[in-house]
């Protein structure tokens, strides 16, 4: 039922397979093109302001984990530290992005300060809770909060647009 | 004592000897009929099967292609010259459902075989381990 | 004891199947991103799972053979190394991202960079597959793994709206915000980690390691029709526990460390340790199975003597392509490359590189050389045929899918 003259072409095709794999996963993996518009400089908004939300509420809900002793020191850590590095790639990649048109210049403004806020903010809460200093992770985790609502408030209005 | 004529099994190299499992002997696994050697001597009258032929180096030609040549050219710089191993047909036993031989298999078969267990594993403490069979 | 014991390797490969870091991930990242709306993948994952380890289950069994020996014998040279070389790529991929696993979970109880222990890890793996005899490893992983039963306790204490669960579950589609190619984009990485080839290919080789005879078959089904369950639901719960905790909060899975967290939420430091303990083993049984499993469908091709059982000094050659093996995925990870987007990737090439690993069993089971009266009923192999649709189609999507949604962004 399974001739071995066939097996010619789907040898090929399984090689052909592999390599069509490979190069579509190397361009899958690159960061989106250079945002040429003023449509696609606000999708990247978007997408940068749901990475820096993500981060930000992973360092809320590790500090509520903390404060209530659910959970322990390294597992905490690691996810704050996780979070943090997002951020910070967030914000250094956002950064280097130039908007199109001076009209997109508040939006970037604006996102630029929040994912300062979010990465100093999760640096915050990372060093308080290796310390064990309850406060300072509470403050930090109140500046996160806050900088959460503002993020939701540039999705909120990215979703208007 | 049956008729001879219904004693005869017709085979399809293709299907029933090529890339069978050899065992040899000693119920070691040898490896795979990698190809299949026709012999045609001034005394036959018809071509006959003479041998299976392993190891790895049988295989390239097989392959064909740019595959086959990349496999060949291979395993030329990895050293391993000198042809397949020939596994002369007298020895074989049966093809189905593998390959059994009469005879335990040439040395020149195991050669990467000892030189990893002389070299690598036989090096490490516990090669030598194997786990219960009462477990 | 005996009888609990006997369900461990079922287990032990359904961690592979459905709860190895590709699927811990996998089902996190989209239960918070989906909710619960793809949640239907899972049992289809299971089905197929299922449906193809107990045929090539019952190829070693009654053959006493594993099925990828008996690949090449059907497929040919040719076809045969090509599937060799896609099933080695992939395996050799999930290999890296298992050890990259096991690091993680290490970095998440002790805050140690990740890297740092990788080469811990690479030494701790093969001094298990040399010295840990089959049995006592897959007891060992099978039953440590259990642990992540706590993603099924700590979301009955989350005391989530199980109505809305259900119903989300219920509906089959994308959520608010997002699209349908990503929707599917993920459904696809969801199949994917659950029908990984290095499962059955360990299932079945295992088979042949531990002896079975037509006598085993029994409990050789018990295993998989008891064990992938169980994995799947523990996956389920995993999903549950990110749709609950992640999705109010939109909080993007990431991170392994991210996926314990709804464990703490709903349970606790206690709950929390029992889930790393859970995540090592889980990550770690599933690096043994993919090292395992790269070794023997090498010298399965090849034709060279392999198991684990055995004296190593008696299979060098198969000990050797082990040991190669891992060095070689320790390297891909020491790359420095992020092993979440190594697992990414190795569960999306593998379920475009299906057809390759099912194709070849649905053939093997059919055989009457091989398996006498035990070859498939009609019923498995109309089951099994659309299967073997669904994964062709699932192959031919991935990769436009993939370059379309740029990898699911």
């Amino acid at each position: 039922m399974f001739a071995k003259s066939a097996a010619g072409p789907s040898a090929r095709l399984a090689v052909g397979l592999a390599a069509g794999l490979a190069v579509a996963a190397a361009a899958a993996g690159c960061v989106p093109g250079p945002a040429l518009t003023a449509e696609g400089y606000h999708r990247h908004v978007e997408q940068s302001a749901t990475a820096l939300l993500s981060a930000v509420r992973t360092g809320t809900l590790a500090a509520r984990l903390a404060e209530e002793g659910r959970a322990f020191g390294p597992a905490l850590d690691t996810a704050v530290s996780g979070a943090e590095d997002d951020a910070r790639s967030v914000a250094d990649t956002f950064a280097s992005r130039q908007p199109p048109t001076p009209g997109e210049d508040a939006v970037r403004d604006r996102l630029t300060g929040l994912a300062d806020n979010a990465g100093d903010g999760l640096g915050d809460l990372r060093i308080a809770l290796r310390r064990g200093d309850d406060a300072t992770a509470r403050q930090a985790a109140g500046d996160l909060a806050d900088t959460a609502q503002s993020l939701e408030a540039v999705l909120a209005a990215e979703a208007r647009r | 004592m049956p008729d001879p004529d219904t004693t005869v099994e017709v085979l399809r190299l293709g299907f029933a000897a090529l890339d069978r499992q050899i065992y040899d002997s000693d119920d070691r696994p040898v490896g795979k009929v990698d190809d299949i050697e026709l012999a045609w001597g001034e005394a036959d009258t018809a071509p006959r099967v003479s041998a299976v032929l392993t190891d790895t180096a049988a295989l390239g030609p097989r392959l064909s292609g740019r595959l086959g040549r990349a496999w060949a050219a291979f395993l030329r710089r990895a050293g391993a010259g000198g042809g397949p191993v020939r596994i002369p047909i007298g020895s074989v036993v049966e093809f189905r459902p593998a390959t059994r031989l009469s005879m335990r298999a040439p040395a020149r078969v195991w050669a990467a075989e000892d030189w990893l267990r002389e070299h690598v594993i036989g090096r490490i403490p516990g090669a030598g381990r194997a786990d219960d069979p009462g477990q | 004891m005996k009888r609990v014991l006997a369900f461990t390797l079922g287990f032990l490969t359904a961690i592979g199947g459905f709860l190895d870091v590709g699927d811990l991930v996998a089902n996190s990242l989209v239960g918070a991103r989906f909710g619960m709306s793809l949640a239907w993948v899972l049992p289809v994952g299971v089905v197929g799972a299922a449906l193809f380890t107990e045929m090539s289950a019952r190829v070693s069994a009654i053959s006493g053979r594993a099925t990828f020996d008996l690949v090449r014998e059907r497929m040919g040279a040719r076809a045969g190394l090509a599937n060799l070389l896609a099933s080695y790529t992939i395996t050799l991929l999930t290999l890296a991202a298992e050890i990259g696993g096991v690091a993680l979970a290490l970095e998440i109880a002790t805050s140690v960079h990740y890297l740092l222990w990788v080469p811990v890890v690479l030494v701790l793996v093969w001094i298990v597959l040399w010295r840990l005899p089959f049995q006592a490893m897959e007891q060992t992983y099978g039953l440590l793994g259990l642990a992540l039963v706590a993603f099924g306790v700590a979301l009955w204490q989350l005391g989530p709206d199980w109505g809305a669960l259900l119903g989300g579950a219920l509906h089959p589609a994308p959520p608010p915000g997002e699209d349908w190619p990503t929707w599917w984009y993920y459904a696809i990485a969801v199949f994917g980690a659950a029908m990984t080839p290095y499962t059955v290919l360990f299932f079945s080789s295992s088979g042949v390691e531990e002896g079975w005879t037509k006598k085993d078959l029994g409990q050789a089904r018990t295993n998989v029709f008891i064990g992938f369950p169980l994995g799947g639901l523990l996956a389920l719960a995993v999903m549950a526990c990110a749709a609950v905790v992640f999705m109010p909060a939109a909080i993007q899975v990431e991170h392994l460390s991210q996926v314990a967290l709804p464990v703490a939420a709903g349970l606790g430091r206690i709950g929390l340790a029992v889930v790393i303990v859970g995540l090592f083993a889980a990550t770690f049984g599933a690096a043994l199975e993919a090292a395992l499993a790269a070794g023997y469908s090498v010298s399965q091709y090849f034709g060279w003597a392999w198991g684990k059982a055995r004296a190593p000094a008696s299979a060098p050659r198969f000990h050797s392509a082990v040991l190669l093996t891992l060095l070689l995925g320790t390297a891909v990870i020491l790359t420095s490359l992020d092993p979440i987007k190594v697992t990414e990737y190795s569960i999306v090439l593998s379920a475009a590189a299906l057809p390759l690993t099912y194709l070849p069993i649905l053939i093997v089971a059919n055989d009457r050389d091989y398996l006498g009266e035990h070859v498939n009923s009609r019923v498995t192999n109309a089951l099994a045929t659309g299967y073997l649709v669904l994964v062709l189609v699932v192959s031919v999507a991935t990769l436009p899918l993939m370059v379309y949604t740029k990898a699911g962004q």
